[in-house]
C-alpha cells in the first residue's frame, strides 16, 4: 500500500427496519435518503437495501439499510437480515394501535435472534395526522421502557423528527461510546431544527421529543 | 413508440401492419373450433395480443376459462367478505394505481380502487380460507382490472391464485422463496460468467421476489408494458417469469458485472433494475421464451439435480393444451425424504452448499420449511462473513 495508511475504512453498520404494513418504513428512509416525502409511494415487496453515508464529527460511517415488507407472510424473508444487523428500527403508525401492539411481536423476534447484542429502536411515525391519533406518546415511552429500548416519534410526512432519530441511532453505535450525549448535539450531517434538536441521543429507554 | 430492430427501426406504419396482421391472425386461430390453444399461446407470447379488446377475448381462453359469467349475488357475497389479510389489502390498495391514473381525479381513483378492493376480496374469500393474499397479487390484479375490466378480471384472478400463482397464495412464503432458486441455474444455462459473477457475491435470488410474484407488474410504471408481459405470461408455464427475470439480468449483464463483489450492493443494483429499462416488452416477452426453450422447466430440473419440495409450479402441466398446476407438492419418493432432502440443498443453494442430512422421519411438510429457513440462514451467515460487518 502506498502513503495512504492513515485512512481507516469506513465502518459499516447494517440497519433492518420492521414493523406492520403501511407504518411509513420506507416514508422514514426516503426521508432519511433523499429528503423528500412521495405521496405516491407503494407496498414494499420483499426487501429493499440503500446505503448513506453519515459524516460524524469525529468519524465517517455508511449505514446500509434494509427496508422490509410488512405483511406477516414475508417474515420468512427477515430473520437472517435481523441476525446480521447492529439496529432494528420497529416502527409502528400512532394512528393504528394495532400496529403499536403488534410492535411487541417484532421486538421479541429481535431478542430472540440477537439476544441483547443489538440496539432496537421503537418509533412512533405519522405524528402529522393529529386528528387520528390512537396511540399517545406516553404510551410509546412506557413500552419502550417495558422492552429497554430507545423510543422517537417522528412524521416522514413532515419530515420531523427524522435527523433526529438517525442521529439517534447514530451516537449508539458500537463503538461510539465515547460521544457524550452532548457532543452528538453537533454531529455535522444534518441541520437541527427546532424539534429535533429536543431529541436525546442516549442511553437505551430514554424518552425522547415531543410531538409538536 | 419506435421499437429498435436489427436493421432499420420499426416505422409506425410498420407496426400498424404489423399488429393488424397479429389481429387478423388471432381472429383466424379463436374462430377456428376446436380453438388451437397451443397456436394461440405462441402468438400471445412471441407477437403480443396489440390491444386490450383482443385480450378480453383471448386471456381467459389462456386460462382455460369458459364464457360463464360469475353470478353477481355470489361475488357481492365474496367481496363483502373479510378474511385474515383483509387489513393488508385495505391498505395496499389506498396506496396503489398510481401510475395507471396519473391524470385522474381523486374521485376517480377511488372508485377503482373499490373495484381493486371488491375483486381482491372476491378472489380470496370465494377460496374460503385456502388462498392466502400477499402484497403484490393486488399489483397483478390491477393490470386484470384496467385491461379486462371487474367481472371478467375476477374470473381470471380465481384461476391464478389456484395455478400460475399457487405457490405465492400459499400460507407462508417458502415455495416462491424455494422456486426463485431456480434463476441462478436458468442464467447459468445462458450467461455462465454473468452466473458467476452473481453467484461469487453470494447474493440470495430475493432481488428477484417483486418480479416473480407481481409479474413485473410491481416495477412497471405503464400498464401497455404490463399487459404485454402478461400476454406472455398467462400463455406460459407458470415459472415463465424466472425466465424473463433471467432475460433482465442478460440485458443489463455490462452494470451487472461492474458492480463490485458485495451481495448487499448487487441486491440494491439488481432489485432496482429496470425491467424494461434496456428491452421492450416484446424484445423482453421474445427473449424469456427463447430462454425457456433452450433449458425448459423439467430439463432444467432434471439436468441439476434439483426437486422442489414445497412449490409445485415448476412441476405444472399440460391438459388440452391448458397449463395446470399441482395443488400439493409430491410426496418424496424412495427411501423416505433422504433425496429430495439433498437436492433441496441444490434447489436453494445452487452453489451447492453442504447441508447436513436429517432423518427420514422429520420430513414433513413443516420440517422442509423449517430446514429451508435453516438453510437460508446458514446461506445469510455465509453471506455475510463475506460482508466484513
Amino acid at each position: 500500500m502506498a502513503s495512504g495508511g492513515s485512512v481507516s475504512p469506513l465502518a459499516k453498520y447494517k440497519l433492518v427496519f420492521l414493523g406492520d404494513q403501511s407504518v411509513g418504513k420506507t416514508s422514514i428512509i426516503t426521508r432519511f435518503m433523499y429528503d423528500k416525502f412521495d405521496n405516491t409511494y407503494q407496498a414494499t415487496i420483499g426487501i429493499d437495501f440503500l446505503s448513506k453515508t453519515m459524516y460524524l464529527e469525529d468519524r465517517t460511517v455508511r449505514l446500509q439499510l434494509w427496508d422490509t415488507a410488512g405483511q406477516e407472510r414475508f417474515r420468512s424473508l427477515i430473520p437472517s437480515y435481523i441476525r446480521d444487523s447492529s439496529v432494528a428500527v420497529v416502527v409502528y403508525d400512532v394512528s393504528n394501535r394495532q400496529s403499536f401492539l403488534n410492535t411487541a411481536r417484532w421486538i421479541e423476534e429481535v431478542r430472540t435472534e440477537r439476544g441483547s447484542d443489538v440496539i432496537v429502536v421503537l418509533v412512533g411515525n405519522k405524528t402529522d395526522l393529529v386528528d387520528k391519533r390512537q396511540v399517545s406518546i406516553e404510551e410509546g415511552d412506557a413500552k419502550a421502557r417495558e422492552f429497554n429500548v430507545m423510543f422517537i416519534e417522528t412524521s416522514a410526512k413532515a419530515g420531523f423528527n427524522i435527523k433526529a432519530l438517525f442521529r439517534k441511532i447514530a451516537a449508539a453505535l458500537p463503538g461510539m461510546e465515547s460521544l457524550s450525549a452532548a457532543r452528538t448535539e453537533d454531529l455535522v450531517d444534518v441541520n437541527l431544527s427546532a424539534a429535533a434538536s429536543q431529541s436525546r441521543a442516549g442511553t437505551a429507554s430514554s424518552a425522547s421529543t415531543c410531538a409538536c | 413508440m419506435t421499437r429498435k430492430r436489427k436493421g432499420r427501426p420499426l416505422t409506425i406504419d410498420d407496426e400498424r401492419d404489423r399488429d393488424q396482421a397479429t389481429i387478423a391472425l388471432v381472429n383466424s386461430i379463436l374462430d377456428k373450433k376446436p380453438v388451437d390453444i397451443a397456436q394461440l399461446r405462441k402468438v400471445s407470447a412471441v407477437k403480443g395480443l396489440v390491444n386490450n379488446e383482443l385480450r378480453r377475448r383471448v386471456w381467459p381462453v389462456l386460462l382455460g376459462i369458459d364464457g360463464t359469467e360469475i353470478p353477481h349475488s355470489d361475488y357481492l357475497q365474496w367481496a363483502g367478505g373479510t378474511h385474515r389479510d383483509s387489513s393488508v389489502i385495505e391498505v395496499d390498495v389506498q396506496r396503489s394505481l398510481w401510475s395507471y391514473t396519473a391524470d385522474w381525479t381523486e374521485e376517480r381513483r377511488d372508485a377503482k380502487r373499490k373495484e381493486l378492493k371488491d375483486l381482491l376480496t372476491a378472489a380470496v374469500c370465494s377460496y374460503s380460507g385456502d388462498v392466502y393474499y400477499y402484497q403484490g397479487l393486488h399489483d397483478i390484479a390491477s393490470v386484470l382490472l384496467f385491461v379486462v375490466g371487474e367481472q371478467s378480471a375476477l374470473r381470471l384472478l380465481r384461476r391464478l391464485v389456484i395455478c400460475h400463482l399457487r405457490d405465492c397464495t400459499r400460507p407462508s412464503l417458502d415455495a416462491v422463496l424455494e422456486l426463485l432458486g431456480l434463476l441462478l441455474p436458468v442464467l447459468r444455462e445462458v450467461d455462465r460468467p454473468l452466473h458467476d459473477h452473481i453467484q461469487a457475491t453470494g447474493v440470495p435470488p430475493f432481488f428477484s421476489l417483486s418480479w416473480y410474484i407481481t409479474w413485473f407488474a410491481h416495477n412497471l410504471v405503464r400498464l401497455g408494458d404490463a399487459a404485454r408481459l402478461f400476454d406472455l405470461f398467462l400463455g406460459s408455464h407458470p415459472i415463465m417469469p424466472i425466465y424473463a427475470a433471467a432475460a433482465v439480468l442478460v440485458a443489463f449483464r455490462e452494470r451487472i458485472l461492474e458492480c463490485e463483489d458485495d451481495p448487499a450492493q448487487m441486491h440494491h443494483l439488481l432489485s432496482n433494475l429496470p425491467p424494461l429499462g434496456a428491452l421492450s416488452g416484446d424484445e423482453l416477452a421474445r427473449r424469456a421464451a427463447a430462454i425457456s426453450q433452450q433449458c425448459p422447466p423439467k430439463q432444467l430440473l432434471r439436468n441439476r439435480h434439483m426437486r422442489p419440495v414445497m412449490a409445485t409450479a415448476a412441476e405444472a402441466y399440460q391438459k388440452n393444451g391448458i397449463f395446470h398446476v399441482p395443488d400439493q407438492p409430491r410426496a418424496p419418493k424412495g427411501i423416505g425424504g433422504q433425496a429430495a432432502l439433498g437436492n433441496l440443498a441444490n434447489f436453494v443453494m445452487p452453489g451447492g452448499r453442504k447441508v447436513q442430512k436429517r432423518p427420514v422421519a422429520l420430513l414433513s411438510a413443516a420440517s422442509a420449511a423449517t430446514l429451508l429457513a435453516a438453510m437460508l440462514g446458514m446461506y445469510f451467515a455465509n453471506v455475510h462473513s463475506n460482508m466484513g460487518i
